[in-house]
């Protein structure tokens, strides 16, 4: 029996269930926030999906489902939703196959500079290619889709959603379905919500993802009633360059500069071991660290011998022959950062060959590893600010894909992909789990379970 | 110069940003090779602009367009720019640079000029009247089509050679090509590695036609490779020689007409607009070529044969003629740039 869906959203959660419903012979509706320019959410900036499975043609050996667990608790601590983060883990295993039925290509390792991954499967052309795939395939399914439509409230009564109304070229339009699936994503780009918890120095923080994602699906479900979980104002939030744009920068604004050189603050003081464990591990943390100083800006700084050991940056560096021209030029006071630069040299303890290996332990704040002499011109800044990524907090649903309320469940209400995230991730990320999340969730709100 | 100057500075900072998303990895090989060099100089921009061929595929895969976005990407467009920038630069003899800039006029004066002169001295040698009638060798006598054949190869492959080792001087960093460079740039240039979009196909003209350029490219390029050694074989034009020839013609004369289908559909805004002015004339050059080549064996025992193969054979003088200062420039430098770039992968793979 066909059942009118409706999917809120426009990335790849909410084009995975709206591929699903429609494959189910339901009538479906995708409102998408964004103008179709601009539609796909934060999904046009993935690339990868990391998933349990066998050894395939897609990455270089198996991944156990045990494997995945482990490495998501160890990011994460534990799950706020066991069983809903072991679904998404059992049904991670089918997801390349089900994406290449659907139109997406993987890489295949077949060039020189093109490793594959154990873990995670690449596919071409990133998350543009991805959506755009996904938005061609729901085309020929029937799916209607409207552009530029934000859901402005939801209206919920008797444990069951009764309406949502959209915003659409300024005016409001109801719609009512059968079936309401949020995939509407979380509120990193909402500004005012984030000023709650970050207050004026909201301006500074970069948004990676979509403008679009305001977040105010999210804000209307949880004005009725439904289980939260994840906390509120944690977000991946990582440093990228100040002159990025405030938003949609993508991938491309992150600086990998940090662990080869050191980083100071407005004042030229450092404030963090830029060193401390294993990069991929301590690169999440930077983002918060660079927000808590004044005007949340920092420099990353490094010289010659290094600039080519770490991912090149969209921007330039700014370049001096010395470093009190480098204080000069991003600001800071000459003799301080000089002063700070020379004792850093003269405190290398160089163990071994490795430079993974050398440290500085007695400056107040030590470098543990990585510490290299800052000391061939020309020297090379990098002005950082945090950008946020995606925010944690979202709905809690259960093992059916519904929304949960403090009593019971919407019977009609379903979530998946970034709004629903929080359920498996608490904190932490892991390379390519958002897609997998996103498109393991959004099969399931479509009807996956009914099979 | 001071729009090169432009063009390199646009492509580089363009290409910085690609070099710290890398989602293009994999569809050609412009984007393994960027990932070679950490900070991009114009030698290096220069070298990837000619591997660039132009499929659009990293253009519909990236969320960084202009004109939605603030980085305002355009690659395709932007390496197209450099690409005739190299062809500028290189040229030789330099002051037939202007060749370059006025393509739909010099091709065309050209070949009406070569058409014009054939028609005359057919007309003065032979008579307007008893002209079609003659054998073709008493008009074209195999004492006097092989040696201008041989100098006309001679002169086109000379000024590639001084204009291929010019632009080599500019992009190859002191580095050597080895063996393996060789054979697969040999390779990847008969096969059309790069019109594959690493498995998902081109993005020209649309994106369901995913082989039709790869199709019509190859047959034009091994319809051209066929004429070209058959017509060795000249007088003999209805044997196997002339059996082939006519195979490469039919061939030069679809893909050519495909090239052009793609030029008149295809969307306008991700492709250098120069590099486009300079593609079409030659491509229809080439497609008169073709087809006067095609009509060859339909006209035998017709009172235009002669017609015809004079206008062919006059054509073909002006396709080789202009070969080093046209868009007939690309196989050379995009073949030295294959080489380079599977060369480089070797050496910074061992």
């Amino acid at each position: 029996m066909s059942q009118k869906v409706i999917v809120i959203g426009g990335g790849n959660a909410a084009l995975s269930s709206a591929i699903e419903s429609a494959e189910n012979g339901d009538d479906v509706t995708l409102l998408e926030a964004a103008p179709s320019s601009l539609r796909g959410g934060n999904s046009k900036y993935t690339r990868d999906i990391r998933y349990a499975h066998d050894e395939d043609e897609f990455t270089s050996g198996s991944y156990t489902k045990n494997e995945l667990r482990k490495d998501l608790l160890s990011v994460s601590g534990n799950f706020e939703n066991v069983e809903v983060a072991e679904l998404v883990i059992e049904r991670s295993q089918e997801m390349a196959r089900w994406m290449q039925w659907h139109n997406i290509t993987f890489k295949k390792g077949i060039k020189g500079t093109l490793n594959l991954s154990r873990t995670n499967a690449f596919f071409m052309g990133g998350g543009k290619v991805l959506t755009d795939n996904y938005y061609d395939l729901i085309n020929k399914l029937k799916v209607k889709v409207l552009y530029g439509a934000p859901i402005i409230s939801v209206n919920i009564a008797n444990d069951a959603v009764k309406g949502l109304t959209a915003l659409i070229k300024n005016e409001k339009n109801q719609f009512t379905a059968d079936k309401y699936i949020f995939a509407s994503g979380g509120y990193e780009a909402n500004k005012d919500w984030l000023s709650q918890f970050w207050g004026e120095g909201v301006k500074n923080i970069k948004i990676r993802g979509s403008m679009f994602n305001t977040g105010l699906p999210l804000k209307s479900l949880i004005g009725n009633n439904v289980l939260m979980c994840g906390v509120e104002k944690a977000g991946h939030m990582v440093a990228v360059d100040s002159r990025s744009p405030e938003y949609d920068a993508g991938i491309v604004s992150r600086i990998d500069a940090i662990p080869w050189g050191i980083v100071v603050n407005k004042n030229g003081e450092r404030f963090y071991d830029e060193g401390e464990d294993i990069w991929p591990k301590r690169y999440a943390i930077w983002g918060r660290l660079v927000a808590e100083q004044q005007s949340q800006t920092a420099y990353a700084i490094v010289d010659n011998k290094t600039i080519e050991k770490f991912m090149p940056t969209a921007y330039p560096s700014i370049d001096a022959n010395s470093i009190d021209k480098l204080a000069a030029k991003i600001g800071l006071k000459a003799p301080e950062l000089s002063n700070l630069i020379s004792t850093f040299n003269a405190g290398i303890t160089k163990t071994g060959e490795d430079v993974t290996e050398w440290s500085n332990h007695q400056l107040g704040i030590p470098k543990s590893h990585w510490a290299i002499p800052i000391d061939t011109p020309p020297f090379h800044a990098y002005p950082l600010s945090p950008g946020l990524t995606f925010t944690y907090q979202g709905i809690r649903i259960n093992r059916t894909g519904r929304i949960e309320l403090k009593d019971g469940e919407l019977e009609n209400g379903f979530a998946a992909g970034e709004i629903a995230s929080g359920n498996v991730l608490r904190s932490g990320y892991l390379a390519g789990f958002g897609l997998t999340i996103g498109t393991t969730l959004g099969r399931l709100a479509g009807g996956w379970e009914n099979e | 110069m001071n729009e090169e100057n432009n063009n390199m500075t646009e492509a580089i900072r363009q290409l910085s940003i690609c070099n710290a998303c890398r989602y293009c990895e994999g569809y050609c090989a412009v984007w393994d090779a960027m990932e070679f060099k950490a900070v991009l100089n114009e030698g290096y921009v220069y070298h990837l602009a000619n591997l660039c061929h132009d499929c659009r595929d990293c253009f519909s895969a990236c969320p960084y367009n202009e004109p939605v976005h603030e980085f305002k990407l355009n690659i395709p467009k932007a390496l197209g720019q450099v690409r005739v920038d190299t062809y500028t630069a290189n040229v030789r003899p330099k002051f037939l640079k202007f060749a370059l800039e006025k393509p739909v006029l010099v091709t065309t004066t050209s070949s009406i000029i070569a058409v014009t002169v054939a028609i005359l001295y057919a007309s003065l040698l032979f008579g307007l009247n008893k002209f079609s009638t003659l054998p073709v060798t008493t008009i074209i006598p195999d004492a006097f089509f092989k040696p201008v054949t041989i100098i006309l190869y001679l002169y086109t492959v000379v000024i590639w050679s001084v204009e291929g080792g010019s632009y080599w001087s500019k992009i190859n960093e002191k580095a050597h090509i080895n063996v393996y460079g060789l054979i697969k740039g040999i390779y990847d240039a008969i096969f059309h590695t790069n019109f594959r979009g690493g498995g998902t196909g081109c993005k020209v003209p649309g994106k369901n036609n995913r082989y039709f350029r790869l199709t019509v490219h190859s047959l034009v390029m091994s319809g051209f490779i066929i004429a070209l050694v058959s017509i060795a074989f000249y007088p003999d034009i209805y044997g196997y020689a002339g059996t082939a020839y006519l195979l490469g013609s039919i061939a030069i004369s679809l893909g050519t007409a495909g090239l052009i289908y793609i030029h008149l559909i295809e969307e306008k805004g991700s492709r250098s607009q120069k590099q486009s002015a300079m593609d079409y004339p030659f491509t229809i050059l080439l497609f008169l070529t073709g087809i006067t080549g095609v009509i060859i064996p339909i006209s035998i025992g017709t009172s235009w044969f002669n017609w015809n193969f004079l206008i062919h054979d006059a054509l073909i003088m002006v396709v080789f003629l202009l070969a080093p200062f046209s868009k007939f420039i690309h196989p050379i430098f995009r073949f030295i740039s294959l080489i380079k770039y599977n060369s480089d992968t070797k050496n910074l793979i061992q």
